[in-house]
Formats: structure tokens, sequence, C-alpha cells
């Protein structure tokens, strides 16, 4: 068992194995050995409690050879209801997962924003993203708009 | 708090899952952001597919064919047709032409090639030599080529499955997509202007001289052939059937072909003529 303390102080007991599924406490917990030493995190139990025994993605797998069939849609059952959150907290699932290194939490995360881009507008999307719009001068985006105008839906 | 915005790297995991489409509206929303698409790891076939819609957009005649899509297009449903080509027992649709029909805009469509517009239609002048053709229509019409895999040594021809793609009203030119999976054909694009409906091994000179023009898939054949036909061929008249069309005929001829094909395949007969 190790001990994981989230930033506001609360304590979780949890099964080395289950933890293991962030490659950031697998490596925590290599580096501060056997010692009951508390980890600390933010909220990610759950998810790795249910995906508990499932075979953890090799570092570096190729994942792009089969990756076209797989359509943004392709999120289990279970994944999606646990990633059906407000947008503030969906973005701190994705920060937390990267921060964490949990690959197919991070995955899960990314598609389902993914998901949310589809059928925006530039304007919508940025401002979701908080992205700044750099295009200049005026004529530069008039570009832009023109090159987009044949992409957007009717 | 104010959302800061992701790090790059999670914002390029993100952008990679994007279909086509959303991926062409994100160049819009930051120069930054733009620039890093040339570097997203995203399959080959929908980078290939983005690449062509810059094509397309630097092209006058497509800018100017524009007025008569959007007067013609008419939905339709694109997993359906998908769908209906699985459903004649075609195992394998080549993934450009899979992306291509499930992502590419509609409003991007490249004129005859989209099952979204008049299955017939004619050109203003004489365009095409006068022929009246009709092109990508609905529902997808399989058929068999034979195939002579000549460079490969003794083999004997065999059949091959294939989507028709395009057929003149005098049966040419035909040109079909080789959906046989594993070959040195699959997922070409071929022309036929003579001759029977055959396949021929790509890298036999002398055949491809006499028998047509192949391209090595339908992205490539989007861009080497349908662009330049739109570049010369720029008036662009109403929609309507030609009166001399008999429907149905060639595309039956050519359907039960397919039939056999698959008659012949269950009673295992690899190898037959036809």
């Amino acid at each position: 068992m190790v001990t994981l303390v989230t930033s506001d102080n609360e304590k979780f007991n949890a099964e080395k194995e289950v933890v293991e599924r962030s490659v950031l406490i697998k490596n925590m917990l290599e580096d501060v050995g056997e010692s009951d030493q508390p980890i600390p995190l933010p909220m990610f139990l759950e998810y790795c409690e249910h995906h508990r025994g499932e075979p953890l993605p090799a570092p570096d797998a190729d994942t792009s050879q089969d990756d076209t069939r797989k359509r943004t849609t392709d999120i289990s059952e279970w994944d999606q209801k646990f990633i059906t959150v407000d947008q503030e907290m969906l973005f701190e699932i994705i920060l937390a997962a990267n921060y964490l290194d949990i690959k197919s939490l991070l995955d899960v995360g990314c598609k389902t924003v993914a998901n949310m881009i589809k059928g925006k507008t530039p304007e919508e999307i940025r401002k979701l993203f908080n992205i700044v719009n750099d295009f200049t001068p005026r004529r530069r985006c008039a570009q832009i708009k023109k090159e987009n105008e044949w992409a957007e839906d009717r | 708090m104010e959302f800061e915005g992701f790090p790059t790297e999670i914002m390029l995991k993100i952008v990679e899952q994007l279909p086509l489409g959303p991926l062409l509206i994100f160049r819009g929303v930051n120069r930054q952001w733009r620039d890093l698409i040339p570097m997203l790891d995203i399959p080959r076939e929908r980078r290939d597919l983005y690449n062509l819609y810059m094509e397309c957009i630097s092209t006058p005649a497509f800018i100017e064919s524009r007025s008569w899509i959007a007067r013609f297009l008419k939905p339709f449903d694109r997993q359906a047709y998908i769908d209906a080509i699985y459903s004649q027992q075609c195992p394998f649709i080549p993934e450009h032409f899979r992306l291509f029909i499930l992502e590419w805009p509609e409003m991007a469509v490249i004129p005859h090639w989209w099952p979204g517009l008049p299955y017939y239609y004619s050109l203003k002048e004489d365009a095409l030599d006068g022929e009246h053709v009709h092109a990508a229509g609905q529902p997808p019409t399989l058929s068999a080529a034979s195939y002579f895999p000549q460079a490969e040594g003794d083999e004997e021809d065999d059949c091959v499955p294939t989507l028709i793609l395009h057929v003149g009203l005098s049966c040419s030119p035909l040109i079909g997509l080789c959906l046989d999976k594993g070959r040195p054909i699959e997922g070409r694009v071929f022309m036929i202007y003579h001759g029977p409906w055959s396949f021929w091994n790509p890298n036999d000179n002398d055949v491809a001289e006499w028998e047509g023009e192949s391209f090595d898939d339908w992205v490539h054949f989007l861009k080497d052939l349908a662009l330049g036909w739109l570049k010369n061929n720029r008036l662009w008249g109403r929609a309507k059937l030609h009166p001399s069309y008999q429907p149905g005929s060639w595309d039956d001829m050519r359907h039960n072909d397919w039939m056999l094909y698959l008659k012949r395949k269950k009673a295992r007969t690899p190898k037959w003529l036809y």
C-alpha cells in the first residue's frame, strides 16, 4: 500500500499496483523505494481503480498506424461517463493526466476536447482554449478566412 | 480562475484527434498553431487530403466552380455510403477513399467525384468530347475487373473487386477504384479508354500505354486528373439527364460481374474467366 496526499492535505490509501498506471507515480515510488512516505496527488484514483488489471501501454508504443480507423468517438462508456464533467474540471483532468503521465486518461481527455472542437468556428475555438488571434494585419485575417471558407459546413 | 491554455504538447495531442474538416477550420485559429500543423502526427491519408485541400483552394478553376457546387449539392449520408460498400460483401475500402467520403468538406467537393452531386449532369459546351457522363453515384456500384499481373510471372489472370467511379455513355472511359487488399494494385485508380474491363500491372508500361492510365491512389487521382479536368472545363451548365441515356443497362451488366465473382468465390474457384 502507498499513501497519497492531495494538495489540500487529504490522505488516500491505495494499492501500489493500481496507482502505477501513472508513470510519474511509478517513478516516484521507485525513487523512494519501499518506505511508506506519502506521495502527493490530485484526483485520479477512481480512474485507475476502474482500469485495474488492464495492460499498461509500452512507453514508446507506436500508436499512429491503426489510429485512422479509430474515430474520436471511440471512448468506452465508463470513460465517457467519467469524463462528463464541466469544462474546467475536464481541463484540470487533462493537465493532471499529463503531469502524472497516464497515457490512457490523457487520450480520453484529448478525444473529448477534440469532439468539443467539431462544428465550432475559429472564434469559438479561440475562446474555448483562451488562444490569442495572432493573425495580423487585417489583410492576413481576410486571407485565412477565405482559405477556410470551403471547409465550413453549410 | 482564468484558464491559461494548454501546453503545446497537449494542444497537439488534441488537434491530432480532429477529422479533416475541423482540422482545416483549426488553421484559422492562430498563426502559431497553424504553423504546427505540418508537424502533427496524423495518418498519412488525412495528411494527403489536407494537402489536396490546400492545392484546391489555390486553383482558380476550383474557386470558380463553387457556385455550381452550391447550386447542385445535395446532402447524403456519408457513413451509409461507406456501409453500402461494405454491405455488398466487400471487405476492404482503401483508406484514402474512405476518409475522403467520411471527412472531405462538402463545399470543397470536386465536380464529378462526389456522391452528393447529381448522378448525371452535362457540361455546357463540348467539354469531355461531348460525352455525358455519370460518376461516383449512389448507391455505390461494385464490379469485378479482370487483372493481368504480367510482371509477376506465369499467374493466370484473375478478377479483383472494383468500385465503379465513372462511366461514359459509350462505356468509355471507365474509371474504377481497386478494392482488393494486399495486391500491388490495392487502392489504385484505373482509367480505361478502350478494351475490356481489365486492370494491368502498373509497372508494365507496354500494357498501360494502350489500355489507359492508372493513379497511385484516390488522392493522386483527384489531384492529377480531377483538378486537371476542372481547369479545362470552366463552363458549367445545368444538371440534366442526357436524353439518350438508358438507366441501368451498363451498370447492371458490370454489377452482374460482381455477383458472379462472389458466387464463384463462394464455390472456391479462385481463378476464372468471364
